[in-house]
């Protein structure tokens, strides 16, 4: 009876991730019909575009790696006065639009740029590769920090005293013991933020650094719908080799244990804050001082406040939706092979740009009229987008499960849906709730399939931003940037909220009183 | 020599450890033995330099550490084992062994010593949870450690296994010549391989003295009950002498000026005395119905006029039987017969102080 179970315990999440997996290929499908018009053709502007785009992927890359496992192992181990502050503060930068920090390095810095209106020094000038780079640096990295951090907590502090012990500088044991173990989280936070550079749009839009995106939506507004498919399709192939790449890489199971905790002295902590507070600076002071003085000098003219409902509205519907979706891909995914084939289908979203993912969608709402024009497609598309983020976060906690939980619950007489509602659920909420919050956030920030995709007067904050910055209305962008970064801001509290309440240990012990009342 | 004086170490506001005192010399073992959460491994991690500490002093040789200037770890020649073992999983026996040395002769040393020569190219996964502690320990030494911290080395592995490599570990350690601390939750460990024990409770050493100290002549009552059966007597104290409801007994010298006592009575300073040789069909029942509806038997009246106790649970040990009576002028105590005086759960006896050693004698509060 009890084997029984086993087999036939979720007898509907194979159908059901099938289903979701062959929506996420819909986009590409209607790429492809649209790709062979015969009229699309190579031009010299291609080699240029490759180079632009993967250069900035790599830049980036490197420099979120650079600035996030530094952080995440100074918020992981280091107990610094207000810790959990300090590590909300450097992850915050995940929640802003990168084209927010775009716009306002961009106005900040060069001649003519804010910084010297205000102080009359000269500062170079952020455009072109190096601009894209150092705002998709500074806005990516928490991807990174994040990631590592998560994997350097789940190390048992053990080794590293044995390393010491042994006679190895701390420095040297973090480097050869502790980040060695933790390189899962690094390659996965990598991988987010290579497939965050690919997809974005505002931020080469605004440096004028032609990469994929751009050139994409050029082509769109000109009409060249199949030569914008034609060159969506070659972003997507590399997208496949970095799921590839990601495919490869297997984490080693690490024994639970208590993390590692370092006590700096004063002067030390002081060194280290000194150190975080330019990052701290660039991402959230520079764009909330900018857009303070925007508010300040022009006032809060053509603003709606329904911008901003329309917005929240649309996440909402969107996280839900995505979570709905993730639970079964997630449960296939820890399953087996044809399972995580599935899950890795659903992740193409995530490399299709937003514009690429408009694009495609408007296509399909023009063959289906009930579609056209409605809040339903946008969803859809904000779904489709940012599925593989509650994916990830709801098997990753999923897996950690311990099986032998869900084998004490059937021993005690409950059936699978039992099972489900009052141990698998409970257990896996918080990366439900970690996963809907990012879907959240993803979808606050989301501009280009949005501006494609929104009916007719359904006007976002993003939208409205755009609409801004391409009439050179600088001073209006003042409302919907402020709000954008508070509203962000306020889904990170909820992110981080959700992460404490559920902490797992708490959880066990609901679980094991309900059971024992029984 | 290790030297440690007044050491305390906080965690945030709350202080873990007070005002700790102890002093190593040459190859001496110190057992530090303590209930859960007793602060036992914050010790091991402050003497390490893993944490930094609050008040006091840690010195060994060239080095001395203090709240102000602290030594990192690696400038301090400590070496450790660990409770999970702390292997590399990604090096082999022998890479974790040599760690860090340049010569790695020391490493095939100790491994020949711990019986892991066989097992130097596998990788600490494959092996055994002794094996394991076996290589750790050979890692530990092979350093040349000035000194040894061992945080509950055995605690991960089974009973049997225990019993044999607790002896290998204490040779390792006395071959290598090193002192060494070793904290432990298991009594028997820290009374048989201890050169000295010490007692902590919550923070503070209640004790630290030679095993057969700590037993016989607890200092505080926390000590007496944490190691072995400890029962408390009412008696009344007249200079070396004790007298009390099971008979009298001599006392350690006490501070103490005669009056109400306690006496510390272990298991084995008790001889009993059975009343009646029981039916078994009606064990226990003879005595007890009659008591209790008040019709007294002509034979129940001996018993109850020469009976001071009653057996009320009986726990076989293997060998010998360990028994708990309570008094008839009330309060418990255990005592230890061999396993051919089988008593039963209801049983009257009659219990008496037969220790020819001195007992220990505690201020009724």
């Amino acid at each position: 009876m009890t084997r029984g179970r086993q087999v036939f315990r979720f007898p509907l999440a194979y159908p059901l991730a099938l289903g979701i997996a062959l929506v996420a290929v819909l986009p590409v499908m209607v790429l492809i019909i649209l790709a062979v018009d015969p009229a699309t053709s190579l031009d010299s502007l291609n080699a240029d575009l490759i180079i632009n785009t993967l250069l900035l992927m790599v830049i980036t890359v490197i420099g979120a790696l650079g600035i996030g496992v530094p952080l995440a192992l100074l918020t992981a181990y280091v107990q610094l006065p207000l810790g959990r502050l300090w590590l909300i503060m450097l992850a915050a930068p995940l929640a802003m639009p990168s084209y927010i920090g775009a716009f306002t390095l961009y106005a900040a810095f060069g001649s003519g740029g804010e910084i010297e209106n205000i102080t009359g020094i000269v500062t170079p000038s952020a455009s072109g590769l190096f601009g894209a780079a150092v705002v998709m640096i500074l806005y990516t990295y928490p991807f990174v920090l994040l990631t590592t951090r998560a994997s350097l907590l789940s190390l048992d502090a053990s080794l590293i005293h044995a390393a010491r012990t042994l006679g190895l500088p701390l420095l040297q044991c973090l480097w050869r013991v502790a980040l060695p173990r933790a390189i899962t989280g690094m390659a996965a936070g990598g991988l987010l933020v290579a497939l965050y550079t690919l997809s974005d749009f505002g931020t080469p839009a605004i440096m004028g650094l032609d990469t994929f995106t751009r050139v994409i939506y050029v082509e769109y507004n000109a009409f060249g719908l199949s030569q914008a498919a034609f060159l969506s399709l070659q972003l997507l192939t590399i997208v496949g080799l970095l799921l590839f790449l990601d495919s490869r890489i297997t984490a080693t199971p690490e024994r639970p244990g208590r993390s590692l905790m370092l006590w700096p002295s004063p002067g030390q902590i002081l060194c280290l804050i000194l150190t975080v507070l330019p990052v701290i600076g660039l991402t959230l002071l520079l764009p909330l001082a900018i857009f303070t003085l925007w508010l300040l000098r022009e006032g809060t003219g053509g603003f709606d406040v329904r911008y901003a409902w329309n917005s929240t509205y649309a996440s909402l519907l969107a996280a839900f939706a995505a979570v709905l979706a993730a639970l079964p891909v997630a449960h296939v995914a820890s399953r087996g092979a044809f399972g995580r084939l599935l899950e890795r289908v659903t992740y193409f979203g995530f490399g299709v740009p937003g514009i690429v993912m408009g694009t495609a969608l408007v296509y399909v709402g023009l063959q289906l009229p009930a579609l056209y024009q409605t809040l339903g497609l946008l969803v859809l598309a904000y779904v489709m987008r940012f599925l593989p983020l509650a994916v990830g976060s709801v098997r990753s906690t999923a897996e950690k499960l311990d099986s032998s939980l869900v084998k004490a619950a059937w021993v005690l007489g409950a059936g699978p849906g039992e099972v489900f509602r009052r141990i698998t659920l409970p257990l896996s909420m918080r990366g439900i709730v970690a996963g809907a919050a990012l879907v959240f956030l993803e979808g606050m920030r989301e501009l280009p399939a949005t501006l494609l995709l929104a009916p007719t007067g359904f006007e976002t904050l993003s939208t409205y931003l755009w609409r801004v910055y391409e009439a050179g209305y600088f001073g209006r962008a003042a409302i919907p940037g402020l709000l954008l970064v508070l509203m962000s801001g306020l889904g990170l509290a909820l992110m981080f909220s959700g992460e404490g309440r559920a902490e797992f240990a708490t959880v066990v012990q609901k679980t094991d009183t309900k059971l024992a009342k029984k | 020599m290790l030297k440690v004086s007044s050491l305390s170490v906080d965690y945030g506001p709350s202080r873990i450890i007070h005002q700790l005192d102890l002093a190593l010399v040459e190859d001496e073992i110190l057992m530090l033995l303590g209930p859960t959460g007793c602060g036992k491994t914050t010790i091991l991690q402050a003497l390490a330099g893993l944490i930094p500490i609050a008040e006091g002093t840690i010195s060994m040789g060239q080095w001395q550490a203090s709240p102000k200037c602290p030594v990192p770890p690696e400038r301090r020649q400590v070496g450790m084992v660990f409770q999970d073992f702390a292997l590399f999983p990604h090096l082999t026996v022998e890479q974790n062994a040599a760690f860090r040395l340049k010569n790695p002769a020391k490493a095939h040393h100790w491994l020949e010593i711990m019986g892991m020569s066989d097992f130097r190219k596998v990788k600490p996964g494959t092996l055994s949870g002794g094996q394991r502690q076996r290589v750790a320990l050979a890692r530990t030494l092979a350093h040349e450690p000035t000194y040894v911290l061992l945080d509950e080395p055995l605690s991960n592995l089974d009973a049997a296994l225990k019993d044999s490599l607790r002896w290998e570990i204490r040779k390792a350690l006395k071959a290598a010549a090193v002192p060494a601390i070793w904290v432990t939750h298991d009594q028997d460990e820290a009374l048989s391989i201890g050169d000295k024990v010490g007692i902590l409770n919550e923070g503070k050493l209640e004790q630290l003295a030679v095993p057969e100290a700590c037993f016989c002549q607890p200092n505080s009552r926390f000590v007496a009950q944490f190691l072995g059966e400890a029962s408390f007597l009412p008696g009344n104290l007249d200079r070396s002498c004790v007298s009390t409801y099971l008979g009298d007994a001599p006392v350690l010298p006490t501070e103490l000026d005669g009056g109400e006592v306690d006496v510390l009575v272990r298991p084995d300073d008790l001889a009993v005395e059975k009343m009646i040789t029981m039916d078994p069909d009606c064990e226990g029942q003879v005595a007890n119905s009659e008591v209790n509806t008040g019709k007294f038997h002509p034979a129940a009246r001996m018993i109850l006029a020469d009976s001071n106790a009653e057996v009320t649970e009986a726990r076989y040990e293997g060998g010998t039987w360990l028994y708990t009576a309570t008094l008839n002028i009330g309060g418990t105590v255990r005592f230890r017969t061999c396993h051919e005086t089988r008593l039963v759960v209801g049983e009257l006896v009659r219990l008496s102080l037969c220790s020819k050693e001195p007992l220990a004698t505690f201020d009724r509060h």
